[in-house]
C-alpha cells in the first residue's frame, strides 16, 4: 500500500482498512501528514460562511413562480383563438366558393379544412411553446438583483 | 424545515407557496454559500441559487424521493455551476490530485468585515482549488453531506469523491503553508 492510499483511507475511509491502518501505524511520515490533514478538516468545518437574508431570495423566487402561472392560460388561449379565427376567415374569403356546393364526390375526397382529430396535438404544441417561454421567464433582469445583493451579507 | 417531510414534499409538488418559502429558508443560505464557492462570485451565486429553486419547483412532480431533497437541490445547483463555469471543460478539467494553475476569476464570494482572519484566508485558498476538489470539500465540510451523497450530487463514483477529498485537503495544506502572496 502506498503512502497516498493509506492517507486517503485515513481521511475518507476506503478499501483494505486493515492494511491501511497497519501502514499508518508503522509510518511516522504518514502519521504526521494525517494529523495535519485532520487539522485542515477541522479548520474547514469552522470556516463555513453564513448567508443571511434568504427571505429576500424567497420573495424573488415566489414572484417568479407566480408569474408564469398567472399567464398560464392566456398565451395558449389567445393563440388558439387567433388560429381558429384565421382559419375561419381564410375559409370564408375563398373566391367563388362561398355559395358553391361541392359535389358529393368532392366532399368525400377533399382534405378537411380543420381536422378536429388533430386538436389535441395543437393544444400540446401550444402548451409546449408556452412552457418554453415560461422557462425563459426564469431569468432575472439585472435591475431585480440589485436589491437582494445589497441586502445580502456573508458573515463568518 | 417542516417536521412532516412527506406532507411538505406533497405541498411542494402542488406548488404551495408556503412550502416553497420554507424550502428556500431551509436551503437558500447553503446553496448560495456553495454556489459562491463554485463560481467565485456572489452575484452569480444568488442568480444560480434562484435558478436552482425555480427548476426544482417546476420539476418537483418528477422528484421520486430516492435521494434527499437536499441532495437533489445540490445536484441541480452543481450542474448549473458547471454550466456557468463552462460546461464539460470544467467537469473534466482535472484528475484527483492535480493542482490548480490559476485562481478562480471574479471577486471573492465571501466578504465580511468581522470575519475571522484564518477562516477568511482558508476560504480564499479554497476557491483556488480545481472545481471538483472545491465542490467535494464544500459539500463535505460545510454542508455535512456524506461521501455517498456527494457522489450522487456530482454523478461520480464514491471512490473518486474520496480521492478528490484527500487531494483537496493536501493541496489546501500546501497552499496554506506557502507564502501569503503566492496567489
Amino acid at each position: 500500500m502506498t503512502h497516498d492510499e493509506a492517507l486517503r483511507y485515513g481521511v475518507a475511509g476506503g478499501p483494505r482498512p486493515q492494511e491501511a491502518q497497519a501502514h499508518l501505524s508503522a509510518c511516522p511520515e504518514c502519521a504526521t501528514e494525517l494529523e495535519a490533514l485532520r487539522a485542515i478538516e477541522g479548520r474547514l468545518a469552522r470556516s463555513a460562511p453564513r448567508v443571511q437574508e434568504v427571505d429576500l431570495l424567497a420573495g424573488r423566487i415566489l414572484a417568479q413562480v407566480r408569474r408564469p402561472r398567472s399567464r398560464g392560460w392566456a398565451i395558449p388561449s389567445a393563440a388558439a383563438l387567433a388560429l381558429a379565427l384565421g382559419l375561419w376567415a381564410a375559409w370564408l374569403s375563398r373566391p367563388g366558393e362561398k355559395l358553391a356546393s361541392p359535389a358529393p364526390a368532392e366532399l368525400a375526397s377533399a382534405p378537411a379544412v380543420l381536422d378536429l382529430s388533430g386538436g389535441t396535438d395543437t393544444t400540446a404544441d401550444l402548451l409546449g411553446a408556452y412552457e418554453t417561454e415560461a422557462a425563459s421567464l426564469g431569468t432575472v433582469p439585472p435591475e431585480a438583483l440589485k436589491g437582494i445583493l445589497s441586502a445580502t451579507e456573508y458573515g463568518g | 424545515m417542516p417536521e412532516d417531510q412527506a406532507a411538505w414534499l406533497d405541498q411542494l409538488r402542488t406548488g404551495d407557496e408556503g412550502a416553497v418559502r420554507d424550502m428556500v429558508r431551509a436551503y437558500g443560505g447553503a446553496l448560495v454559500r456553495f454556489l459562491g464557492g463554485m463560481t467565485g462570485n456572489a452575484a452569480d451565486a444568488e442568480d444560480l441559487a434562484q435558478e436552482t429553486f425555480l427548476r426544482v419547483v417546476s420539476h418537483m412532480s418528477e422528484f421520486r424521493g430516492e435521494a434527499s431533497l437536499k441532495t437533489y437541490l445540490f445536484k441541480i445547483a452543481h450542474n448549473l455551476a458547471l454550466n456557468h463555469l463552462g460546461s464539460a471543460r470544467h467537469r473534466y478539467e482535472v484528475l484527483p490530485g492535480e493542482m490548480p494553475d490559476r485562481p478562480s476569476p471574479g471577486p471573492a464570494p465571501f466578504q465580511a468585515a468581522s470575519d475571522d482572519e484564518e477562516a477568511r484566508r482558508l476560504r480564499d485558498t479554497l476557491v483556488r482549488l480545481p472545481s471538483q476538489q472545491r465542490a467535494v470539500v464544500m459539500l463535505r465540510a460545510w454542508e455535512d453531506l456524506s461521501f455517498k451523497e456527494i457522489a450522487q450530487t456530482m454523478s461520480l463514483a464514491e471512490g473518486t469523491v474520496k480521492a478528490h477529498y484527500f487531494f483537496a485537503l493536501r493541496n489546501l495544506r500546501r497552499m496554506m503553508e506557502a507564502p501569503h502572496d503566492s496567489r
